[in-house]
């Protein structure tokens, strides 16, 4: 399956090595990854799509767990040529 | 005021009045700002001893235990405990000295990307780039390792942000507070549903329920409902050993009646668990008739390896209390009182020594009732789980998740001091003790009234048991037949020390050693040969668990 996310996060030291490492742990490979700083506001804006065998709610459960982390927005996941919305969960 | 002194301040104000620790180059401003603040600093002999005794300090009391480290070496001496702390959610805050941030980046001497090394083994870790952020960074880190499911949280700090000055006006604190979830309505009626309409449940009890400070409300709801219960290393003590209900630990070295009966069961009531391997084994087949209700404060771990038929997710006081109601399933538990009267850890003797079982009994039954248990890891850490009767949670210190040889002695050192009035036992392993001796002279220094055991198989006995009934008695590098003597080894530190030996009067020998003032050290020699019963090998289903006698 592939999944697509949007993160906005506080951006302290290390939080995107947080991800990634939450990511790679996890059991998901990322296929794409968007990060942009947003000076104003101290924060990153991240969009990443990931592919995995393991159901979405294992890499995102465990992302709302890293400190910092201040919306997650599940987009879309893809099964093959099914193209599902998902719910988001932030 | 610097930033060092603001750092002791600030620990005092979370009303912290022990700080276990070791010195060094970039955590010296600290060191300095201790002298004359009131604190109790204990020096340990080795930042993993010092990591593991706060540790054990938070395990035996729910507080944060704090410990304190200077950078490079420093820092990567505590990341095993810390990690402990990280598998077993124990609250604690590690402060590490950086080299000034100047230096950070250039390869200074003694720099390390502490930071980064934290990052998979805390549940949160910061690198204090500007003095401003030190009072927000200290409060959050207090607030993140207790709040929630606990955890490790590890402040790295540059030695010139130690010493530069406070500003007067600050930055007000932002604190997120978590807000906890509780069960909701519609989940609760659906767990009511399935409670109801079990024939054959059963409750597995885990570490989060005393996380949650919840055993009291556990015993309440195993008493109402009347519903046998299995309980997982760290959730030993949730019920006392002897109680009626209490089936045992369940799992790798589990009770046989603990082990068939979850396979037997319809329904499962997992509360504060995580369905560990060591406790599932082959996970497809655990459980395999049973639906699920997973009561857990952390929403990550519904789902992770088992999916529920219904999730109470967050406070699980709250989704406890929903569930205390009767139920009427007298012929089930009937069966599971029965079938735990006969088959309980399978214990074959070998006649020749001392059985550690019949030991730890004795143990239990002259040791304090309340007295606290620090565990090392391998067969004698599993033989205390089996054998000595845990009276609560907080009084049974072992490493579950990361399993670390060397927890036990200094975790006992923690726990001593937390609880002055209380009867600290450590119990190792001959391997186990040698992994952390060097705190010998810390119990020593501050004469801790420890009664240390060491349960000495001349073996890494669980590494010989598993080359002896998983790989054909192929031993390789497990031998410890040249052991150091150490009831010399404790004497050398000023600490009395004594051999139990064979014909001994047991109760004699330990009643006589536990009624010494101060430290002490009992060395238990016991056969090389004497192996865990029963034992679910690595990657079998719990059903095909082994005892002695097929083995
Ligand atoms: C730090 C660490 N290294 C290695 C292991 C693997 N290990 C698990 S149990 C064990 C043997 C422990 O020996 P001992 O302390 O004498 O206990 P026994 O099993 O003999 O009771 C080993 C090596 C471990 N758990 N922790
Ligand atoms: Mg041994």
């Amino acid at each position: 399956m592939i999944y697509s996310m949007h993160i906005e996060a506080n951006d302290n030291p290390a939080m995107l090595e947080r991800i990634l490492q939450t990511t790679r742990v996890r059991g998901f490979h990322i296929r794409h990854l968007d990060v942009r700083g947003h000076e104003s506001k101290e924060s990153l804006r991240i969009t990443m799509t990931v592919e995995s065998s393991r159901d979405q709610n294992r890499l995102i459960t465990q992302l709302h767990k890293i400190s910092g982390i201040m919306e997650l927005t599940a987009l879309h996941s893809i099964n093959g040529d099914n193209a599902e919305p998902a719910s988001a969960t932030a | 005021m610097n930033g060092a002194e603001y750092i002791i301040k600030a620990l005092k104000a979370q009303g912290i009045d022990t700080l276990f620790g070791y010195p060094g180059g970039c955590i010296m401003p600290v060191y300095d700002a201790l002298l004359g603040s009131g604190i109790n600093h204990i020096l340990c002999r080795h930042e993993q001893g010092a990591a593991f005794a706060a540790n054990g300090y938070a395990r035996s009391t729910g507080r944060v235990g704090v410990c304190l480290a200077t950078s490079g070496p420093g820092a990567t001496n505590l990341i095993t405990a810390i990690a402990d702390a990280q598998l077993d959610s124990v609250p604690l805050v590690a402060i590490t000295g950086q080299v000034p941030t100047g230096l950070i980046g250039t390869d200074a001497f003694q720099e390390l990307d502490v930071l980064g090394l934290s990052l998979s083994i805390t549940k949160h870790s910061y690198l204090v780039e500007h003095i401003e952020q030190l009072p927000q960074i200290i409060e959050q880190a207090f607030q993140l390792a207790t709040e929630g499911r606990p955890g490790p949280v590890l402040i790295d700090i540059p030695k010139d942000v130690q010493l530069a000055q406070i500003p007067e006006s600050l930055p007000e604190a932002r604190l997120d507070q978590q807000i906890a979830q509780t069960p909701n309505q519609e989940q609760i009626s659906q767990a009511l549903t399935m409670l109801r309409e079990s024939k054959q449940p059963i409750i597995y009890a885990g570490g989060g329920i005393t996380l949650a400070d919840a055993v009291d409300e556990f015993r309440a709801l195993v008493d109402t409902t009347q519903i046998p219960t299995v309980l997982t290393l760290k959730g030993l003590g949730n019920l006392p050993a002897n109680h009626p209900l209490n089936l045992g630990m369940l799992g790798m070295h589990g009770s046989v009646a603990a082990n068939n009966l979850v396979q037997q069961c319809d329904l499962l009531i997992a509360i504060g668990a995580r369905f560990d391997d060591r406790v599932t084994g082959r996970l497809a087949q655990f459980a395999p008739h049973a639906k699920v209700i997973h009561l857990d404060i952390d929403p990550a771990e519904i789902g992770k390896l088992r999916q529920p038929g219904c999730a109470l997710t967050g406070e699980i006081k709250t989704g406890m209390a929903a569930l205390t109601i009767e139920t009427h399933i007298a012929p089930w538990r009937e069966q599971c009182q029965a079938e735990q009267a006969v088959n309980g850890y399978a214990q074959t003797k070998d006649p020749s020594s001392a059985s550690a079982a019949e030991f730890l009994s004795a143990l239990g039954e002259l040791a304090e009732k309340d007295a606290i248990i620090s565990c090392d890891v391998g067969q004698h850490q599993m033989w205390v789980a089996q054998y000595y009767p845990i009276s609560h949670p907080r009084r049974h210190l072992s490493s579950g998740g990361l399993g670390a040889m060397g927890f036990g002695l200094p975790a006992a050192i923690g726990a001593q001091l937390a609880n002055p009035q209380s009867q600290v036992i450590s119990i190792s392993g001959d391997g186990s003790f040698m992994m952390n001796v060097q705190e010998l002279a810390t119990i020593s220094r501050y004469r801790l009234p420890i009664k240390m055991i060491i349960l000495d198989n001349q073996a890494l006995g669980m590494v010989r048991q598993q080359q002896e009934l998983c790989y054909a008695k192929r031993y390789s590098e497990i031998d410890l037949s040249d052991n150091p003597a150490f009831t010399a080894v404790a004497e050398a530190f000023d600490i009395p020390a004594a051999m139990l030996n064979e014909d001994a009067d047991l109760n004699k020998t330990l009643q006589a050693f536990l009624s010494i003032p101060g430290p002490a050290l009992l060395h238990v020699p016991i056969s090389t040969q004497e192996n865990v019963w029963p034992m679910v090998k690595p990657g079998d289903s719990n059903e095909q668990m082994i005892t002695g006698a097929s083995a």
